[in-house]
């Protein structure tokens, strides 16, 4: 889909070393009328400059570039040029992936497998891809993002060997919450800027906490194991990813991967990961989990919905709410994308509305904890 | 997207591409297989080798050379023994 001819393109700058990278991108890119390739950088330095100077409405950008870094140059465009960056990483190993996080830690909007040798699928859907991506990106407001804010550089590249952080005390909510006896499982569903947004909700939450945790997050195939690998090491609570037959654990925060859809079959949390229906758009599907979560707990879970674009989760947290449940909803100032939480807002499946910073405390009191 | 042996037919993957775009493609990959097969064939700095290697395979994927795709994938992954003469042998003959 196309916006109309008469609208004025959204400038995109294209960073990559490749030539042949750029040029397929530049005719992807422009495939689409509502896009225009404004220029091209071949390194991270290259970048900063070429942003800076033209002002593009979104970036493209691949993260292994020579002389200056992808991550590097994410940093610095964020913190002096803030524009939506959209990220192209082949996903050929848990160094790629970390490093795909570390880009959306430092800013980037969204992150994009980019194909290599083994992949079957075809050029034509990965252009598609491509301009998919960027429709969403375009349209995400961004605010300077010093270097930094979200990690250090130390960090950077070796999140495997980073110690586990400690518990980041939430301030307290303003609002004071009525807490709930009995919930077993918290429930977040998250899409566009979502690995920022679960870092500063999870990274609240304490190792000891009574119920499980569960976060259905949309991300491209391959990145699900890199983010719980990077969340791990960021948040107090244990991250992994879910399947089929195992339990979700008290104290634990559990992924769903990608590929399939998560269900909670019953109260002692088992889980069922099944493939999607024909035609679902978004895989791992937010709205068949906290439907599964409505069904097999009802009040006895929490559900969030977090920043995105689209409406996965709306209905699924209507759902919720119809059972009882307590709902929370990021609010419009705070989210990269107001979509989802919009839609459930639009369907009454939020009780409150809440900034980002919020909602830990919010989730926390209604656990009952200080 | 799925993973196979990684030696499926990349060239039907170009298929789809215009051909004046395809052609385009094909002179910026001459290009850049000049410009780093010097650094291939020296491999003095492994890392310099990987990042060629990398930039090698995706960009011969796009343009239909599954052979060049798999072995640059293979020298990229750093693995000992990595088949660097298998991978300066198949740029040779792409540029012969």
């Amino acid at each position: 889909m196309t916006s109309a001819a008469s609208t004025t393109p959204t400038a995109v700058v294209v960073v990559d070393d490749s030539p042949v990278q750029r040029r397929f991108v530049r005719a992807a890119v422009e495939a689409d009328p509502a896009f225009t390739v404004v220029g091209e950088a071949r390194n991270g330095k290259e970048a900063v400059a070429l942003v800076a100077r033209l002002r593009p409405g979104v970036v493209l950008m691949d993260l292994d570039l020579p002389v200056m870094s992808g991550i590097e140059a994410i940093e610095r465009i964020m913190a002096t040029s803030p524009t939506p960056i959209l990220v192209y990483s082949a996903h050929v190993g848990d160094g790629e992936t970390a490093n795909a996080l570390e880009a959306l830690a430092a800013g980037a909007v969204d992150v994009l497998a980019k194909p290599g040798a083994g992949d079957t699928g075809s050029l034509d859907e990965y252009a598609d891809q491509i301009r998919k991506k960027l429709r969403v990106a375009s349209r995400v407001r961004v605010i300077t993002h010093p270097r930094g804010k979200l990690r250090t550089r130390e960090t950077a590249g070796a999140v495997h060997a980073t110690p586990r952080l400690g518990l980041t005390r939430p301030t307290p909510i303003v609002e004071e919450v009525e807490a709930r006896v009995g919930v077993k499982l918290v429930a977040i569903g998250a899409s566009t800027g979502g690995p920022q947004a679960l870092h500063t909700l999870l990274r609240c939450l304490p190792p000891d906490l009574e119920q499980a945790v569960l976060v259905v997050q949309h991300m491209a195939e391959g990145f699900i194991p890199g983010l719980a690998s990077w969340l791990d090491q960021l948040v107090p609570m244990p991250v992994v990813v879910g399947g089929s037959g195992r339990r979700l654990q008290p104290g634990t925060i559990t992924i769903a991967p990608s590929g399939q859809n998560l269900l909670v079959q019953d109260d002692r949390l088992r889980v069922l990961c099944v493939d999607p229906e024909p035609g679902q758009f978004h895989v791992p599907g937010i709205d068949q989990c906290f439907a599964s979560v409505a069904d097999a707990l009802g009040p006895d879970a929490v559900g969030v919905l977090l920043t995105g674009m689209g409406r996965d989760g709306a209905q699924g947290l209507k759902n919720m709410r119809s059972r009882g449940a307590p709902t929370l909803g990021q609010d419009e100032a705070t989210s990269t994308v107001y979509g989802m939480p919009q839609a459930a807002f639009a369907l009454d499946a939020i009780d409150r509305q809440l900034p980002l910073d919020d909602i830990a405390p919010a989730v926390l009191g209604l656990l009952g904890r200080p | 997207m799925r993973v196979d042996d990684g030696t499926v037919a990349a060239a039907s993957l170009s298929a789809a591409l215009p051909p004046a775009l395809l052609a385009d493609l094909r002179v910026a990959f001459g290009r850049e297989v000049d410009a780093r097969l010097p650094h291939l064939r020296a491999v003095t700095d492994l890392e310099t080798a990987q990042r060629d290697a990398h930039t090698i395979a995706s960009a011969a994927w796009v343009i239909g050379e599954p052979v060049i795709a798999k072995l640059a994938r293979e020298v990229e992954s750093g693995l000992p023994g990595g088949p660097v003469a298998e991978l300066v042998a198949a740029l040779e003959r792409y540029l012969a």
